[in-house]
């Protein structure tokens, strides 16, 4: 199956891959997966005093799309405050990776990551 | 609700004449599965009408799809929990976080292995792991398939939803260290082409 320009861009050039460390204050981490294809994804936010979110990482298993959507997701997140990070819609980041219908659960993943990754940050400035 | 059998009298297992049950006799299965596809086979009707010939060859394809099932541990998990109404989704949110952490560690380790100085002991130590996890989890849901199938009319309801919960959250698991010990066999054999 034929990937689109951006998903290749993305794959090939993924951007903000890493590791924050999950101790660190302001950190937020959300880990999910999918079973049906194996795909494990780590998405990281750092949140300023603010609210805003001044950095993001991940780290993906998977196929292209899923590589994909993450790294967009991580450039999307950034300097967004919580609220508007927490309304990016998978279809969202679908439309813009074109994604085709059988890769549309990537980008599912990729939405369930950054909301992970957000209330993580939020259960850990409330304890 | 209780009686898989009676709801299901068409089911795989039955078909290739094994017991309803997660550790199945593999070498009966196999036997049964031969049997049954020589008594079906389209030769046989090759001077039958148009419609035996055909309904022989969907028989065929039934057998095989049920053989394919059952063989494979995950797989039969699956089916046996489809046989109790319960579908996997494709999202599944209620995944372990700390299962889904040290899944990306062992996939980093595996990303890292070319690196080492001997990668193939290096690639050895994971799969090791990951068929002792393989192992492990194929032990718990035999225990609790066994729990689950030998739950009568009389016993506890929520008690069976909690086991066919739990028997669920093994299945999604299995799906992930399936995958993980296909990427190191595919590993391996990548190491095997740069020497």
């Amino acid at each position: 199956m034929a990937y689109s320009d951006k998903v290749m861009d993305h794959y090939e050039n993924p951007r903000n891959v890493g590791t924050m460390d999950n101790d660190e204050s302001g950190v937020g981490t959300g880990m999910v997966g999918a079973p049906a294809c194996g795909d494990v994804m780590r998405l990281q936010i750092k949140v300023d005093d603010h609210g805003i979110i001044e950095d993001a990482k991940f780290k993906t298993y998977g196929c292209g799309s899923a590589i994909a959507s993450s790294s967009l997701v991580t450039e999307w997140v950034k300097g967004k405050s919580l609220d508007e990070a927490g309304q990016i819609k998978n279809t969202d980041i679908a439309e813009e990776l074109a994604l085709p219908p059988v890769k549309i659960h990537c980008s599912v993943l990729a939405e369930d990551a950054i909301k992970a990754a957000i209330s993580d940050y939020k259960e850990k400035q409330a304890s | 609700m209780n009686n898989i059998k009676e709801r299901h009298p068409d089911n795989y297992f039955s078909l290739l004449g094994v017991d309803i049950r997660f550790n199945i006799n593999t070498q009966k299965l196999t036997e049964n599965y031969h049997a049954l596809q020589r008594s079906v086979h389209p030769d046989k009707f090759a001077n039958a009408s148009d419609r035996e010939r055909r309904l022989s060859v969907q028989q065929a394809a039934h057998i095989n799809d049920a053989l394919h099932t059952l063989k494979n541990p995950t797989q039969r998990a699956i089916y046996l929990l489809s046989l109790y109404d319960i579908e996997l989704s494709e999202h599944n949110k209620s995944i372990d976080p700390a299962f889904l952490m040290d899944q990306m560690v062992l996939r980093e380790s595996l990303s890292q292995v070319a690196d080492k100085s001997d990668p193939f002991a290096e690639l050895e130590t994971i799969l090791v792991d990951v068929n002792a996890k393989i192992k492990d989890t194929l032990a718990e849901l035999e225990s609790l398939f066994q729990d689950i199938l030998s739950n009568t009319e009389s016993s506890d309801v929520n008690n069976k939803e909690l086991l066919l919960k739990q028997a669920t959250a093994s299945v999604l698991k299995m799906q992930f260290l399936n995958r993980l010990q296909e990427e190191c066999l595919n590993k391996e054999e990548d190491l095997a082409d740069q020497l």
